[in-house]
């Protein structure tokens, strides 16, 4: 039993969760200041990268239902479209996102378009050839992608003058990409939750549990796919583009399809119920990815060895399973559970729910108004 | 003809070789009780499903309110006034039983695509359906579960969440399928004066099937028979009652 309980949307409610939402705001700003490393800022950077990515990866597996083997393509499609046009067309870096917002929605629809027939396994490979494919066409494309030699940006990306951060110091410039990466990744949030909580939510929601019970009750079952699949793949692409911004050099390796299986990992392991659920999983991901992966090389048992990396694909398979069997809700499932043995915060009536008490069945004496 | 809400017309459906509809007409008048009765396999379900578009009949026309229905989806009957429940139920385990209520209102709802990405307008368009949706569990006395997901509720809440459901669009067609099925005697009777009392006070048209012959006897002004796919027969409950080849139906000929 909670030690607590608190009443949902009461005084107390809104007041915690305001004071927990400054809190952790104000951590997040405090944060690059706090640490003297650059390599520090950049891996945290790198976890509010990723976590926009396995975000648009949860909107269509953990709400929607689908599964996508192929978001590492959309990363790249965003990636590559920041630095083509920001190396090639002198760009600024932040106008980008729009046009990675465009590509990628349409790049989702279309690779959506299978999932109107198939599911499970079979949509699974059918978007895993999308992974496939992606390194392939960057590297049919060396005029514009710079093929296999990977392309950067001559500059970086600059803070205004007026920006409070000293861009003289060695934390400096990457603390600039810090904050605005923090500032789109945290508008995604804002938005993949304004989807979530909406009607359409409700319809990917009910796709995702009973597809054909959705139909049946008036969902159109195709275009919500096809908006999951879009929208997904838009904010994998919004990633990719933040990655550029990080760091201003790209080449295919990063696209490959270990970096799809990854974010499956990254989600299944943060939980993808919930939008939260995207931070843990960056976190799973950026570790297993850097910390483990450079630990798995200096290994002496496998020093020297080309294919050393691949312990860290074994490492997340095992990952996965555990997450599976011990942990099925992911880390932020884990995390409410404990937070619900401390404070329990009950549901309330929904406001005015008493008004419409006589447009219930049969309490009305006469014949209801239709409303529509 | 001024008064037929919906008519099925010749309908046939057949899986693989099996003609589970075959020539199946009747025709349900608006503001009745009807009724759809038969032995197991007679094709009431297939029925139910043609009309609700998730079986496409190989033949024959089925009209609803003037407007062709083969021609439409199954997402767009909500929206034309034609809500259903089904005999094992059409609800969503992951979401609350209020989130469930809410779904059913979904054709009503005008937040697109876009709108959704914006909070206001949802959090505007939510709050009344959100409170017509508790306030309609409210009325079928399952409000306490509101906020728990439906993964693991008992068979009959869960029954009266899915009418919850189907009612939340306000339709003028309700269809339920096997609607008593799984409830206990009492709960029957009163099962079956909200069903009289949607049709009177809200001028709302039913099409039952339902194996609960005296409950079926006993609300329905019009009873179609159906039996291996075929019309059998069809009157008021008066008029079938003693009807021989319902009789037969049912229990065989005798040797």
């Amino acid at each position: 039993m909670a030690r607590y309980t608190i009443d949902e949307g009461s005084t107390t409610h809104r007041r915690l969760r305001w004071g927990l939402g400054s809190l952790a705001a104000a951590f997040l700003v405090v944060l690059p200041l706090m640490i003297p490393s650059v390599a520090q800022i950049e891996t945290i950077t790198q976890i509010v990268c990723y976590s926009v990515a396995i975000l648009g990866l949860g909107l269509l597996t953990g709400h929607c239902g689908q599964i996508s083997l192929g978001h590492s393509a959309f990363v790249g499609v965003g990636a590559y479209t920041t630095i083509i046009l920001v190396a090639d067309h002198g760009w600024p870096y932040l106008a980008t996102i729009p046009v990675s917002i465009v590509l990628c929605l349409v790049a989702g629809a279309l690779v959506g378009i299978p999932a109107l027939r198939i599911r499970g396994l079979y949509l699974a490979t059918v978007t895993l050839a999308v992974a496939a494919l992606f390194p392939v066409l960057i590297n049919q494309f060396p005029s514009f992608t710079g093929g296999p030699n990977g392309k950067f940006a001559a500059e970086e990306m600059t803070a205004p003058d007026w920006f409070f951060v000293n861009p003289y110091t060695p934390t400096g410039p990457p603390t600039d990409h810090y904050y605005a990466i923090l500032v789109v990744a945290a508008l995604m949030f804002l938005i993949a939750g304004n989807i979530v909580r909406s009607r359409v939510g409700r319809a990917m929601h009910a796709v995702r549990d009973a597809p054909l019970s959705a139909a049946a009750a008036g969902v159109r079952v195709a275009p919500v796919k096809i908006f999951a699949f879009a929208v997904s793949a838009a904010f994998a692409g919004v990633a990719g583009s933040l990655l550029v911004i990080q760091v201003p050099a790209v080449s295919d390796a990063r696209f490959d399809l270990y970096l799809s299986i990854f974010l499956l990992v990254a989600l299944i392991a943060g939980g993808s119920a919930s939008i939260w659920g995207a931070i843990p999983g960056a976190i799973v991901f950026v570790v297993l990815r850097t910390y483990i992966a450079d630990w798995a090389e200096s290994l002496d048992l496998l020093s020297g060895r080309p294919d050393g990396g691949q312990i860290v694909g074994i490492m997340s398979g095992a990952l996965l399973i555990a997450f599976v069997f011990l942990l099925p809700g992911g880390v932020i499932d884990g995390l409410a559970r404990l937070r619900r043995r401390v404070v329990e915060i009950v549901p309330r009536p929904p406001r005015d729910w008493e008004r419409y008490r006589n447009a219930t069945p049969s309490r009305t004496a006469q014949p209801a108004v239709r409303e529509s | 003809m001024t008064n037929d809400l919906l008519s099925l017309d010749n309908v046939t459906v057949r899986f693989g070789g099996v003609a589970a509809l075959d020539k199946v007409s009747f025709t349900v008048r608006g503001g009745q009780v009807a009724a759809l009765i038969g032995p197991n396999g007679a094709g009431k379900t297939t029925a139910f499903n043609a009309i609700s578009r998730l079986v496409r009949p190989a033949e024959g026309r089925i009209h609803f309110d003037g407007k062709d229905l083969l021609r439409l989806d199954a997402a767009a009957l909500s929206g034309l006034g034609i809500a259903r429940t089904f005999q094992n139920l059409a609800l969503w385990p992951g979401m609350t039983v209020l989130e469930n209520v809410m779904v059913g209102g979904h054709a009503r709802g005008r937040v697109g695509f876009v709108t959704s990405l914006l909070g206001r307008p949802a959090r505007r368009e939510d709050g009344e359906l959100r409170a017509r949706a508790y306030a309609m569990l409210d009325w079928f006395g399952v409000s306490d579960v509101a906020h728990r997901e439906c993964k693991g509720l008992p068979f009959g809440t869960l029954k009266r969440v899915e009418l919850a459901r189907a009612l939340i669009s306000d339709p003028t067609l309700l269809l339920l399928d096997e609607p008593a099925g799984g409830l206990a005697h009492g709960d029957v009777r009163e099962l079956g004066e909200l069903l009289l009392r949607l049709r009177d006070e809200r001028d709302m048209t039913l099409l039952l099937v339902e194996h609960h012959m005296q409950f079926v006897m006993g609300i329905s002004d019009y009873v179609v028979a159906l039996d291996f796919g075929r019309n059998l027969v069809a009157g008021t409950p008066a008029e079938l009652r003693d009807s021989p080849e319902l009789v037969e139906a049912y229990l065989g000929t005798p040797a």
